[in-house]
Parts: C-alpha cells; structure tokens; sequence
C-alpha cells in the first residue's frame, strides 16, 4: 500500500541531554513540535516506521564502514549514550519489512549492507523519546555522513525510492522518517557555529521536494555548513520514498546551545 | 597512520564496556594494547584535548571520550579551542 506518513527532524543530542542549554523558548518550541509530530506519525496508524539515519561511532569503525547498512534485527537497544537522559530501552524491530528493502534494494542494483544487530544512539532515540510509541516497529538504516568518502546524495535519494516502492509493495503500514542535520559542527572549535542561510535554502529544496535541487548538494555545498550537516542524505532519502509529496515546516529553531540548526518537517500528498 | 589505533582506542571505551573499565582502571597498561605514536600515547595519558584534536581524532569520538573522562563540555570546548589556534 502506500506510503502513510514520511517526515524529518533533526536529533542533536542536547534536545534531551542538555536541554537546558538552549533559549527556553527555543526549546520548548522544538520539544512541542516532536509531540506534535508524534502525535501525527500515531494518526497515521504506522505499522512500522523505517528511519534513514546516522550512526555517530556506536557501531562500525574504519575498519569496515558501510555506505548503507539495513539493520534487519527483530529488536534493538538504545540508547548508547548515558548523556541523552533517556532511559535504555528495548526497541522494536521488522526483519521482514527490513528483508524486503533488502531485496527490492538489490533487485534494483543498490548493495546497502545489513545488521542483525545494531546499537541505537541519538539519532534514533530522540525521535523515539518523543514518540512514545514502544509498540511501534522502527527499521533503522544507517546512511555515512559521518566517515568520507559518503554516498552521494543522489545515491541517497535512489536509496528512498526503493523504500517508496517497497511500502507500495508491503502489506504493511509503513512510515518514513530522516533524522540528522541541518547545519552544525559539533564536538570541534566552531561548535554551536549554525549556517542558517544553508538550513533555510535546503528548507526550501525539501519543502519543494525538487529531487534535480537536492541530488545536486555536493561537498562542496555542504562542507561549510558543518561536518554534521552531510546528513541532510537522510532528509533527501526520505524526499525520494515520497517524491511525490510536499513538505510542511514544523519547526526551524537555529539552537547554538545544541549546536544545531534544528529543522522539523513533515511530507504530505 | 596509527591514527587509526588512537581512534580504535578510544572507539572501544566507547562502544565495549570491558575496553572502558580497563581504560579508567589502568590508562596506561590498556593504551599498551594499541600501537600509539609516542606523540599520542602522550596526548592521550596527558588528555591534552587540543593535541588530540589536532592528530586526527573525529570530533565524535573525542567529546564522548573526554566526557567519559569527567571533563565538561565548556572545559572541552575551551581547550579545544586554545589547543587549536
């Protein structure tokens, strides 16, 4: 069936863990938001929600790291980082929706890798935080923004098609979401440095859903907007599950005290 | 090149609870499982912040490491910026 909700948010880890360090309204504008979006995901009564992610060193290293990697595990533990203030939990998986991504992927000429066990830090467990949604099976795939050489984006954007097809394809009632970005540098000299010229022009890349705009960021795009900012590849896979969606902003707060240019948005037919 | 050694340490206090308590057991004795420059082993029994920027450890891996190791994030920031201009 089709696709029944796909959205994107940002999860630096300060939303949860220091969230004290941001402007208060800042932050509550951006905690209600994630309710909000919870509260829609839920409406769309998802039976699995598939989350183009990041991964930040909690599972591979350089000695084998993955361009795209499937976790395919029946559950998942998270979070990794004691910092976040969310409890470690038990989250569900969806082998076989994860296994049919699987094989539509390679069918279609796309070799991502797979997991049957993968750790979950921030990059899933905010979204999750806010959800509160324990029933609800969550496939993972990890996309590098993290370690170069990455995908290109337009790989990251053929990637979200295949997922746009298998919900087509699936029985199952299935959501999409991107986690990561907008601009920050986190963890360096020029932390809390947010290129809101970068967010709001991606924003609008996004919101248009022009897949020509956004298969077109390149590093050299990117880079001065941050190290962290590479991962808008999740934003651009989940534009390419719903490519035929529009988007709506929920939130944009450029937050320095989490380092992030914090943007929420959700597509709609 | 052992960048790759000073990373995988501190990816393992990380990600391998044993590797961790080692670690903040006996820093000295769990480094000599790795083949660390002199320079590094240096930077890293010294938790010279700027000098481990500096040599190549990703951001990522150094915050949680330097957080591990009980140093707040303005103490982080600050040394990381004086240890690097």
């Amino acid at each position: 069936m089709p696709l029944v909700f796909a959205c994107a948010a940002s999860h630096a880890p300060g939303i949860t863990g220091w969230a004290g360090a941001a402007d208060p309204l800042q932050a509550s504008r951006y905690h209600d938001a994630y309710r909000r979006l919870g509260d829609m995901l839920k409406a769309s009564r998802p039976d699995v929600l598939v989350m183009f992610a990041a991964e930040h060193w909690s599972n591979f290293f350089l000695d084998n790291y993955p361009a795209f990697c499937v976790g395919r595990a029946a559950h998942y533990l998270g979070p990794l980082e004691k910092s976040l203030n969310i409890e470690q939990t038990r989250v569900v998986g969806d082998p076989q929706t994860a296994s049919l991504i699987l094989e539509t992927c390679f069918e279609s000429g796309l070799e991502p890798s797979f997991s049957d066990e993968l750790r979950l830090d921030h990059g899933v467990m905010v979204p999750l935080h806010f959800f509160s949604a324990p029933e609800l099976a969550v496939v993972p795939i990890i996309i590098n923004a993290l370690t170069p050489p990455l995908p290109t984006v337009r790989r990251c954007h053929a990637l979200g098609r295949i997922v746009g097809e298998v919900a087509e394809r699936s029985d199952k009632r299935i959501a999409v979401m991107a986690s990561g970005g907008l601009s920050h540098n986190p963890g360096t000299p020029t932390a809390g440095m947010i290129d809101q010229r970068f967010d709001q022009e991606f924003l609008r890349d996004f919101l248009a859903n022009d897949a020509q705009r956004l298969c077109a960021y390149d590093s050299s795009a990117i880079d001065p907007a941050g190290f962290g900012a590479h991962e808008i590849r999740n934003w651009v896979a989940a534009a390419g599950a719903a490519s035929n969606w529009r988007g709506r902003l929920l939130a944009y707060e450029p937050v320095p005290g989490w380092s992030t240019g914090c943007a929420m948005a959700v597509l709609e037919p | 090149m052992s960048a790759y050694e000073l990373q995988k340490l501190i990816f393992h206090t990380h990600t391998r609870a044993e590797c961790r308590a080692h670690y903040l057991e006996d820093r000295s004795g769990f480094a000599a499982r790795y083949e660390l420059s002199d320079e590094e082993r240096s930077a890293l029994l010294n938790l010279d912040i700027g000098a481990l920027y500096r040599l190549g450890v990703h951001p990522l891996l150094l915050r949680p490491f330097t957080d591990m190791n009980g140093i707040s994030s303005p103490a982080h920031y600050a040394a990381l910026r004086s240890g690097s201009a």
